[in-house]
């Protein structure tokens, strides 16, 4: 009976710590106790500024290295920059923790793609945290398919010293270039875009490339148009002898054309693009959408192609209408006041609207046709008509939309008739804001209090039992 | 016996599977909060015990604009139960530094701060690349006006416990207590 006392204090006591902590939402900011530094102490390393913005300059000739095979372990082959002679080379200094060296791989391999078969061009990454795991490194690698010669520095790759000691900026990612003669053409802190470096191998290589792009295929995305999915995902696959840099596509239908250019996906090496329809023209004009590409690779050669059509069958979906209730404001007339609501509703299709009056106080109602439409969103507006003698405070109706899928909703608003841009009189016309809330206020009040609360009721319980 | 037993079980419930070794931090902070282009901020990074871990690194990185690391990285001492180190700052008033660090534990395993789910210890955080989380050394004379929204994130305290895990505690709990009592009758 005692360690069952002492459990239950110890179990009433985490649980009210917890509930404690769970309700403070504070952040955890201790009071600083930390140690006082003396700056002067040379045990403490400061960071070593001398080596900032310290490139080595463009014209300088690359001097050499010897570097060993990341992957070679024990046998790794040793190899110095004699493995690089006439080649253009892009010599990238990083590290596996580097954000924007990371950043970059995807178009460094875009890169490499366009230019390696040329047999002109090489690559090589290399590591310069001497202090990184291999480990790391080697997920990096994996990671990017870095299809090119990989190595990590060491103290001994350059004379007696490391080769970022020689090369270093103090900043990373830091990228060469090297011409044919080993001669730096660039040297770069940071990656600024693949166009400048397409740019800069272009006027290094020996190859001018004079031949068109071709098209493979067009492939399209989409199950339905509806509120969740309003636009048509397009992917074009294209080729080139050098690589497509860039295709623009044409979409047509009805008398309607979206011209974009498509973004490059550097996973599934095509270009894709996202066209975006209003649904309800496409659906009455049951279109066929009919699609031009422009491609255009890295020197500018161009080719456009024609022909492509999708049958753009609109299916119907199975998402319910969304009405929201957006405003109302009175109209005065001759011999009745008018209220004007406007609503908004979320859907692909509305083929039918009631209105229907809940008071039955003889009140007229006549609803207007949907007064703009965008996409998948469109607003409903009607008015409401009453003599001037009413007393009735509030007036409820109910609507009722049915989509083209047949999805019906039906929904009663309130409109308070004192002062229809309040509704405070029409207690109804909250209920569903204020439900939501209560509902989250009083989760989160069982969650903190109706745990120890509970306890409490059951320790005493069995208390009492054992007492009889 | 039977309430030893069930005290342990109660116990365990309250254990939160996804600590681990975040635990062993207690305070993340850098000194002074008014940082400006060559000044010498110390970054202090308190634990409960630091007799299992090997060593500490940081990530010093320009966040914005041009997304940068600086090499070499910094090595924190130990100090007490803290990691401490010191280090000028290269940016200027017109850009963001930040820094995130990685703890190496003895088992050779290791962990980095922060994370989409660490504690922030009422930091800001930046994700420049996704995946890849920076406690952002903030210049209070820029403030966050500056920086690009998505760069951004709010400090948060992941201490705070969720309301399910509210739940995932008391639900077990209540119902242990209640075949307790039943047994009892």
């Amino acid at each position: 009976m005692k360690k069952l006392k002492i459990t239950s204090f110890i179990l009433l006591f985490l649980i009210t710590t917890l509930s404690t902590i769970s309700q403070s939402h504070v952040g955890n900011t201790p009071t600083n106790t930390s140690p006082q530094l003396d700056l002067n102490n040379s045990n403490y390393p400061l960071f070593d500024s001398d080596k900032i913005d310290e490139l080595v300059p463009i014209g300088d000739e690359m001097r050499d290295f010897k570097l060993y095979d990341f992957y070679g372990g024990q046998n790794a082959t040793e190899f110095n920059l004699s493995r690089y002679d006439d080649k253009i080379l892009i010599f990238d200094l990083m590290a596996s923790w580097c954000g924007p060296c990371r950043d970059a791989m995807p178009e460094m391999v875009r890169l490499y793609e366009l230019f390696h078969h040329t047999n002109e061009v090489e690559f090589i990454s290399i590591g310069i945290d001497l202090t990184e795991p291999d480990a790391d490194l080697d997920n990096f690698h994996e990671a990017h398919d870095m299809d090119w010669d990989f190595a990590r520095d060491y103290v001994g790759a350059m004379d007696d010293t490391t080769l970022w000691s020689n090369y270093g900026s103090g900043y990373i990612p830091t990228y060469y270039i090297t011409d044919k003669n080993n001669i730096i053409t660039r040297s770069e802190i940071g990656w600024y875009g693949i166009e400048s470096y397409v740019d800069e191998i272009k006027s290094l290589i020996s190859i001018i490339d004079e031949e068109s792009p071709t098209f493979v295929s067009m492939t399209s995305d989409y199950d339905y148009f509806s509120i969740n999915s309003p636009s048509l995902l397009i992917e074009v696959d294209a080729q080139d002898n050098f690589g497509v840099k860039s295709v623009i596509g044409t979409a047509k239908y009805n008398d309607i054309t979206i011209e974009q250019e498509m973004t490059y996906n550097y996973e599934t090496k095509k270009f894709e693009a996202k066209y975006k329809y209003d649904l309800i023209d496409l659906y009455a004009a049951n279109a066929d959408v009919t699609f031009t590409f422009s491609i255009i690779d890295w020197y500018g050669n161009t080719y456009t192609h024609t022909g492509e059509t999708i049958d753009v069958k609109f299916t119907p979906d199975n998402d319910l209408p969304e009405i929201t209730f957006l405003s109302a404001k009175e109209i005065e007339n001759q011999n009745s006041l008018s209220i004007d609501v406007l609503l908004s509703v979320r859907d692909t299709f509305i083929q039918h609207v009631s209105i229907t009056e809940i008071n039955e106080t003889g009140l007229n109602s006549t609803y207007l046709p949907q007064s703009s439409l965008s996409g998948a969103l469109f607003k409903f507006e009607f008015q409401l008509n009453y003599s001037l003698d009413t007393n009735l405070a509030c007036f409820t109706f109910l609507i009722n939309l049915e989509d083209i899928a047949g999805n019906t909703v039906n929904q009663m608003f309130e409109v308070d008739l004192i002062d229809p841009t309040r509704s405070s009189n029409c207690e109804q016309a909250n209920t569903t804001s204020s439900e939501i809330s209560t509902t989250q206020t009083d989760s989160a009040i069982f969650s903190i209090y109706t745990l120890p609360i509970s306890l409490i009721f059951v320790l005493g319980y069995r208390k009492n039992y054992h007492i009889k | 016996m039977r309430n030893t037993l069930f005290f342990l079980i109660l116990i365990s419930l309250f254990v939160n599977p996804t600590s681990g070794a975040s635990s062993y931090i207690t305070n993340v902070e850098y000194n002074p909060k008014n940082i400006e282009q060559g000044s010498n901020v110390t970054i202090t990074i308190s634990f409960e015990n630091i007799s299992e871990i090997k060593n500490v690194r940081s990530f010093y990185c320009r966040i914005q604009p041009d997304y940068l690391c600086h090499f070499p990285i910094l090595q924190l001492e130990p100090l007490q139960n803290q990691y401490i180190t010191t280090f000028q700052i290269k940016e200027n008033s017109s850009q963001i530094a930040g820094f995130n660090f990685e703890i190496m534990f003895n088992n050779n395993t290791s962990i980095k701060y922060p994370s989409e789910h660490s504690d922030n210890f009422g930091l800001s955080i930046a994700e420049p690349a996704e995946g890849i989380y920076y406690y952002i050394l903030t210049n209070e004379n820029i403030s966050s006006q500056n920086m690009t929204s998505s760069l951004y994130s709010k400090s948060t305290n992941t201490n705070e416990l969720s309301q399910s895990e509210l739940y995932f505690i008391s639900i077990p709990l209540l119902m242990i207590i209640t075949i307790k009592n039943k047994e009892y009758r």
